[in-house]
């Protein structure tokens, strides 16, 4: 006779998983689901009710009041990155910047790249920067002779995306070249500096006494203006937003001073008894002065004026420098290499003996930053 | 530091300082060419006693003689002369060695002795 019913309970002896009801998921309560026992599209879940997870704000707006580990994808059009707030400041995560080019130094949280040469700015992603940019100041006049302007000072901030940028650093301008007592002989403006679309103007040279009714060659403008010789004297302008206007000398008779260049943050400065002070510079975030005007010389009496702080080349003294020929005034030095100072203003001398006797500009430079 | 100075129809326009490599990726769409001068050469001499370069540093607004292979300074008068050994100007007199201080007149074409305030 064949089986036909089996009672429940009837049958004993047997396993549980062959009495257990296995569409009911509350009976699985060991081993391993197959993968193939799930759909190849799983459905659709809300993730509303989720808690624990680290939520990311997606905005061109930082979020306000984050928390440290808050994460904000930055949608700003040219930025477009992962940033993450470490308690005090957001950190770049992802498309961070970076950069090559220059001497690189690190210091404060920041790296720097230093062009004391032109050169190449290259960046592999978009980023912002902190920027100084300085010209080549202006040479030194001759006889009476007025210091050269400070290469024009330009320093900000900006975003920039991944490219070359050419980084050129302005030379010092010539110091006259020889002792033409009233000329225009050789004293030449500074080189531009520039870097990302901004010029920085080199500074005008110092201009030159000449007696009589025989004229005065004035300061020239620049990036910040030459000095003119002798009170009364057209000393040279600056530019807007770069550097100031030379200054002439105090008085227009004997000891017959020099004046003296601007600087990036103040006109060149008469001063009785002595040729005229440069003007001083401006400091940039790196903590360093740039751009000093040139000191202007005095041929009787001493001194020549000082440099403006950054790099200004001191007036020559009268009788610091005798080289056994007429000599009425010492020798203007150099701006300072890589700060845009103005050469200082020298004398005058009967031959053209003495090479370098007035003061040459300073080389510019370029400085770029950026948080690390 | 090695400096360059834009020459543009013979005439200084612009003076930098860069080293030669610079140039090979430097897009530059202004006229004229670069070329090398020396910060420290003056009339001829190389003040730190190296080799000068191109009889003087270039400024703006010098001329640059291919021929002579030379930076000049402009002209500071029309009478005076250029040195052809050191490439500046001199005056067509010597200045008075008496030690008083002089201008030049280029009127007269003389130097004229400045007695005080003028």
């Amino acid at each position: 006779m064949a089986l036909t019913k089996v009672t429940s309970g009837a049958v004993t002896g047997l396993a549980t998983s062959a009495t257990t009801d296995t569409t009911d998921a509350s009976n699985i309560t060991t081993g391993t689901i197959a993968d193939a026992r799930f759909p190849s599209t799983l459905p659709a879940i809300s993730g509303a009710n989720l808690t624990g997870i680290e939520t990311v704000t997606k905005s061109a707006t930082a979020p306000s009041s984050p928390a440290a580990g808050d994460m904000w994808f930055d949608t700003t059009s040219g930025t477009t990155a992962m940033k993450v707030w470490t308690g005090s400041a957001w950190d770049q995560m992802s498309n961070k910047f970076s950069a090559t080019g220059g001497t690189v130094t690190t210091s404060g949280g920041y790296k720097y790249h230093t062009f004391t040469s032109s050169g190449t700015f290259t960046t592999t992603a978009s980023g912002a920067i902190d920027y100084l940019i300085v010209a080549g100041g202006g040479g030194g006049g001759n006889h009476s002779g007025s210091g050269g302007g400070a290469g024009g000072y330009i320093s900000g901030s900006s975003s920039i995306t991944t490219a070359n940028y050419s980084v050129v650093v302005g030379g010092g301008g010539s110091g006259a070249n020889s002792g033409s007592p009233g000329s225009l002989d050789g004293q030449a403006n500074g080189g531009n500096s520039s870097f990302n679309g901004s010029t920085a103007i080199g500074g005008g040279y110092g201009g030159a006494q000449n007696g009589g009714s025989y004229g005065t060659v004035g300061g020239n403008s620049g990036g910040s203006g030459g000095g003119a010789p002798r009170t009364g004297n057209t000393a040279g302008s600056g530019t807007s937003g770069q550097g100031y206007a030379g200054s002439s000398g105090f008085t227009s008779s004997d000891p017959y001073p020099g004046g003296a260049g601007g600087g990036a943050s103040q006109t060149g400065q008469a001063v009785s008894g002595q040729g005229a002070n440069g003007g001083n510079g401006s400091t940039w975030l790196n903590g360093t002065t740039y751009a000093g005007g040139g000191g202007g010389n005095l041929q009787s009496g001493s001194p020549g004026g000082n440099g403006g702080s950054g790099g200004g080349g001191h007036g020559g003294d009268s009788g610091s420098y005798n080289q056994g020929a007429v000599l009425w005034g010492g020798k203007g030095q150099n701006g300072s290499t890589n700060t845009g100072g103005g050469g200082g203003g020298g004398g005058h001398q009967a031959t053209n003996s003495v090479a370098g006797y007035y003061g040459a500009g300073g080389s510019g430079i370029v400085i770029i930053r950026y948080a690390v | 530091m090695a400096h360059y100075a834009k020459v543009s129809n013979n005439l200084v326009t612009q003076v930098i300082v860069a080293e030669p490599e610079f140039f090979e990726t430097f897009v530059d769409s202004s006229p004229g060419e670069w070329i090398q001068t020396s910060y420290n050469t003056y009339g001829g001499v190389h003040s730190d006693g190296g080799t000068p370069l191109r009889k003087n540093y270039a400024g703006v607004g010098f001329t640059y003689d291919s021929v002579r292979d030379a930076f000049i300074a402009p002209q500071p008068y029309p009478s005076w002369v250029l040195d052809e050994d050191t490439y500046q100007w001199d005056a067509p007199v010597p200045y008075p060695t008496d030690d008083l201080m002089y201008s030049w007149d280029e009127d007269t074409t003389s130097w004229v002795e400045i007695t005080g305030e003028t």
